[in-house]
């Protein structure tokens, strides 16, 4: 049967580094990183999009801020799906309501306050509020939530739906914010970095938690020359731990191999990888070493999480959207004052420009071994 | 074109009554699911120890109530015929919610700075497939479909387009349900009761089985259908239940009470209880309805 | 002074096994290691919260955990030394 090809038309991303692609470009030339220290209950730094977002009002009051977020995501690439008719709405998040939970639970408790939870704690609150607001266009929609490989998942499903002619576009939106239940219960596994995250050097120590987005317009027939194709897709499961990874990264490594396969490539056609890199001493050491098992011929290997922070369900379809634009612009960014790489030769060590990068890798490394790969080849 | 059909086969449900496929066919013998004077909320004990018991691994000691009924669903049901490339899909509403609860409760209301790191790594949604996964020492794939109050709609509509995929990807796995807790009871806006409940079964591309007839704008609508004329059996959620007359009209209702993934249960009742008789499925949500018809 | 038996309960707690009780653990009992009580890191890590929560302890360093957490009389000893309440 014939495959159609699945085309990205569309991208955009909220995140520390700025609301959409032109402001989030401007941060990453700049010398300095956005992040903030949270607060008393959890006095380490993280990446907040507070100040950004907080001009932005909408026609619904009361809306939680994952879905807040998601709507200023739609409305950047609003012009691409407006006269589509009916999208399939593939949602990824892994904190959904929590955050206005927690600011309202003492008062729940106590005093015994009306607060709708069966409505606004769980996930389906940021499809229903990205339906109210389109009513024409969202109307089938499903969330998934698989940890920090979330938005992988949905894309994945969008993908294999598009790919196989059952549907001919549909819109990825991955979205997460900062909760004292992530933050604190991070910090309990001991993997928050209390100083800063510093991704894929040697000098890490844990992570540094983010908030944020990213939405993909993927479609079969697309109105205009677009900007990539998702080339393959594929996903599996450790089973092995439920919060680190195998050491020997035997099913990471299988997973991208899986992938390289269905995109019928050859390993030295991946120019650059876009790897999970959360900057904790295990998820680092681990991707590397099933990185350069696989490919000896020096991809450029770098981690967004070190301007944006980990964004959890949302980081896939965020980090995504963010390398497209770096591979538009042909620089891969490096943070300011990076320093000792875990391999010099796959690591830069300061932003580099590159010349024309055709296939990128991105991975997605979710708790309990949920693993997500894939290979984009860039149009435009 | 018409819709493709498929199987159901190797089916666990199991909750505080319910362990095999012989405790079902007793109920449906004894006209459970369609008297409801037997309905009883009462039945839904929070004993679960049973569940511990059956898993050989020392992780179990950390499972939440949801990851013990999945983990033994997937095990007594599709368990030993599920192949490395079955997908595996856990559709649950609330997942992990008694977990999160806990972990709220500790930091807003005994304030603290730190939480069992056990609590947090169970409270992310894919929990339950990550523990069957761990301890089976398994790779699929496995995801997590969770849409609140709206996942029987979200399972409807992802599963429509998931089945077209039958002739290439051919089977998956379903696992779902639901656990009980207090958070619940903190919504003095909307009432639910909400039982610990689970199941797990095998989807197969098939020559018989299940058929998705599509959305309908009112039950009258899908009354008026050949199929629904046709069938001998109606399985429905409590909305429709009293609506419908002239036919054996059945609920899994008792099982689940108001479990949103209520659906995912009634799917696979024909198939569990061996009905040989035409048969139709009929799910509401919202202002509209849904049907898929049965034949064995 | 912390009292031993209520580092033991604090421990028995965490391993969470029928088979093991507060008779069980003696000072040269092994905590950690193949031969250890603990089954995993993620007890060590319970462990660990639990020590910050109720002693106000803080570890940062691994390496405490493997010299001090070997037997459950060091643990005990570390613990006493360490108390900040």
């Amino acid at each position: 049967m014939k495959k159609n090809k699945v085309y990205i038309s569309n991208f955009s991303s909220v995140s520390a580094l700025g609301i959409h692609n032109k402001e989030t470009l401007i941060s990453l030339n700049n010398k300095k990183l956005n992040y903030t220290i949270y607060g008393s209950k959890f006095p380490y730094p993280v990446f907040s999009i507070d100040k950004l977002i907080e001009n932005y009002k909408f026609e619904s009051n009361n809306l939680i801020k994952n879905a807040k977020t998601a709507l200023i995501l739609l409305k950047n690439i609003e012009d691409s799906f407006i006269n589509k008719g009916d999208i399939p709405l593939f949602v990824a998040t892994s904190t959904g309501g929590i955050k206005e939970t927690e600011e309202r639970y003492k008062d729940i408790i106590i005093n015994n306050t009306d607060y709708p939870l069966f409505k606004w704690h769980f996930f389906n609150e940021i499809s229903n509020s990205i339906k109210k607001e389109y009513p024409d266009i969202f109307k089938e929609s499903f969330t998934f939530s698989t940890a920090c490989s979330s938005s992988g998942h949905s894309i994945l499903q969008a993908f294999n739906l598009i790919q196989n002619g059952i549907i001919d576009r549909a819109v990825i939106i991955g979205v997460d914010i900062l909760s004292l239940t992530t933050m604190i219960g991070f910090d309990s596994l001991k993997l928050v970095s209390h100083t800063i995250t510093k991704p894929l050097s040697n000098k890490r120590d844990g992570l540094t938690l983010g908030e944020g987005g990213g939405v993909l317009l993927l479609e079969s027939k697309p109105d205009s020359d677009p900007i990539a194709e998702i080339v393959a897709i594929s996903s599996n499961s450790d089973g092995y731990h439920i919060s680190s990874p195998d050491p020997d990264g035997i099913y990471q490594k299988e997973c991208i191999e899986r992938t390289l396969q269905m995109a019928n490539i050859n390993k030295e056609d991946i120019s650059y990888i876009n790897a999970h890199g959360t900057g904790t001493p295990m998820n680092d050491e681990v991707e590397i070493k099933a990185i350069k098992s696989i490919f000896k011929h020096k991809p450029i290997v770098t981690s967004l999480k070190g301007f944006i922070g980990h964004t959890l369900g949302a980081s896939a379809v965020t980090e995504l959207s963010i390398s497209l634009l770096m591979l538009k612009e042909k620089t891969i960014f490096q943070v300011p004052d990076f320093e000792d790489p875990i391999d010099k030769e796959l690591i830069p060590e300061k932003s580099i420009q590159i010349e024309d990068i055709k296939y990128f890798l991105k991975n997605s490394f979710g708790f309990g071994g949920n693993n997500v790969s894939i290979i984009i080849k860039r149009l435009l | 074109m018409k819709n493709a059909c498929f199987f159901i086969k190797d089916i666990s449900i199991i909750n505080s009554f319910v362990k095999e496929r012989e405790d079902i066919i007793k109920l449906f013998n004894n006209n459970f699911f369609s008297d409801p004077s037997q309905w009883d909320i009462g039945l839904h004990t929070d004993s679960f120890s049973f569940l511990q018991d059956s898993i050989d691994s020392p992780l179990k000691k950390r499972m939440s109530k949801i990851s013990l009924g999945i983990y033994n669903v997937l095990q007594k049901g599709p368990g030993s015929n599920i192949e490395e490339d079955d997908e595996i899909y856990l559709i649950s509403s609330f997942a992990e919610i008694d977990t999160t609860d806990q972990i709220i409760k500790n930091i807003i209301i005994d304030d603290a700075n730190l939480v069992s790191p056990t609590l947090f790594h169970n409270s992310v949604h894919n929990t339950p497939l990550s523990y069957w996964t761990i301890i089976n020492k398994r790779h699929n794939y496995c995801a997590t479909i969770s849409d609140g109050l709206d996942t029987n709609i979200s399972f409807i509509n992802w599963l429509k387009y998931r089945a077209q995929l039958c002739k290439i990807k051919k089977n998956f796995i379903i696992a779902s349900g639901e656990e009980n807790s207090i958070f619940f009871k903190l919504d003095k806006t909307t009432k639910k009761n909400i039982v610990s409940s689970f199941c797990a079964y095998k989807i197969c591309c098939s020559e018989k089985g299940f058929r998705y007839l599509g959305e309908f704008s009112s039950l009258e609508e899908i009354l008026k259908t050949a199929s629904f004329k046709e069938a001998k059996y109606v399985f429905c959620s409590i909305n429709e239940f009293h609506k419908i007359k002239d036919k054996k009209v059945l609920t899994e209702y008792p099982l689940v009470f108001d479990n949103p993934t209520g659906i995912v249960f009634r799917l696979a009742l024909p198939f569990y209880l061996g009905i040989n008789e035409k048969t139709v499925i009929i799910e509401s949500h919202l202002h509209k309805f849904y049907m898929y018809e049965v034949l064995l | 002074m912390i009292d031993k038996n209520e580092l033991k309960k604090l421990l028995i707690e965490i391993i969470n096994d029928k088979n093991i009780r507060e008779d069980s653990i003696t000072d040269d009992t092994k905590l950690i290691g193949e031969e250890g009580l603990f089954f995993d890191s993620i007890d060590v890590l319970e462990l660990i919260v639990q020590l910050e929560k109720k002693y106000g302890i803080k570890i940062k360093d691994n390496d405490i955990i493997q010299e001090k957490f070997k037997t459950f009389g060091s643990f005990y000893n570390f613990v006493s030394e360490n108390e900040k309440k």
